[in-house]
């Protein structure tokens, strides 16, 4: 049982605590909202799907649909855009630590079912994340920080879905063996 | 002494726990499960539950990546 305990070593103790990342976090995001505005995810994203949307015909830019910063329809001015960027930058810190960790790899794709869970997991946040006008991080982190009271209602049901949701995966789970 | 094997890779938390608690609820002491993961966060949850039950285990690196955690049933 030696090798699990150095596990717990290098996991627990060498890995950083979560307060850690947290005070990180909170430092890198007040620049942010400092020199810029805060940190968010999902509206860029959404532009990327309106620009998408505007390439194969459609006119976005007339649809009733709440925005605060000005449309980017444009594919070359959209890569270059801060979302872009700081999502991008996301993306390659992720895989940064995974690869310094030797954890990273490239995962395969188990079953059409694990595929049609997680494409029907992502269209479902990223629909909610949209109409919600933001994610955790624009809704729920900078809502509570900017003392908005919205940040407080977002958490409030972000709490209900995640209850929903382990409700969920537990009755799959005990239905189907995995 | 049962040995069963769950292949857990690509699934992500908390699917290996429930499934490895399923699965340790239904075998005899002294049996082992292993539980194949590619996701850190599953083997530090199951050490925690290991560790809450007082079950042995033991977890061999198998890839970059892929953690093979075996747990004997007490």
């Amino acid at each position: 049982m030696k090798n699990g305990r150095t596990f717990i070593k290098r996991v627990v103790l060498d890995y950083w605590p979560y307060w850690v990342g947290g005070v990180l976090l909170g430092i890198l995001n007040t620049l942010l909202a400092c020199f810029d505005k805060p940190w968010g995810i999902t509206g860029n994203i959404a532009q990327w799907g309106l620009a998408v949307c505007r390439a194969a015909g459609g006119q976005p830019e007339t649809w009733f649909y709440v925005w605060d910063e000005p449309l980017k329809l444009n594919f070359a001015e959209l890569l270059f855009s801060r979302g872009t960027v700081i999502n991008l930058g996301v993306i390659m810190g992720v895989m940064l630590a995974a690869v310094l960790a030797a954890e990273f790899r490239v995962k395969k794709v188990k079953s059409a079912r694990q595929l049609a869970l997680g494409i029907a997991g992502g269209l479902l946040m990223g629909y909610g994340a949209r109409l919600a006008l933001g994610c955790n991080i624009g809704g729920l982190v900078n809502g509570i920080a900017s003392q908005s009271l919205h940040g407080w209602v977002f958490g409030l049901f972000l709490i209900l879905g995640a209850w929903a949701g382990s409700m969920f995966m537990k009755y799959l789970v005990s239905k189907n063996g995995n | 002494m049962a040995e069963i094997k769950l292949d857990m890779l690509g699934e992500v938390c908390p699917v290996p726990l429930l499934t490895a608690q399923k699965f340790i609820g239904e075998m005899k002491s002294g049996d082992t499960l292993s539980v194949e993961t590619d996701y850190n966060r599953t083997v530090r949850n199951i050490i925690k539950w290991c560790d809450d039950m007082g079950y042995d285990f033991n977890i061999e690196d198998k890839d970059d990546g892929v953690w093979l955690v075996t747990i004997e049933k007490k």
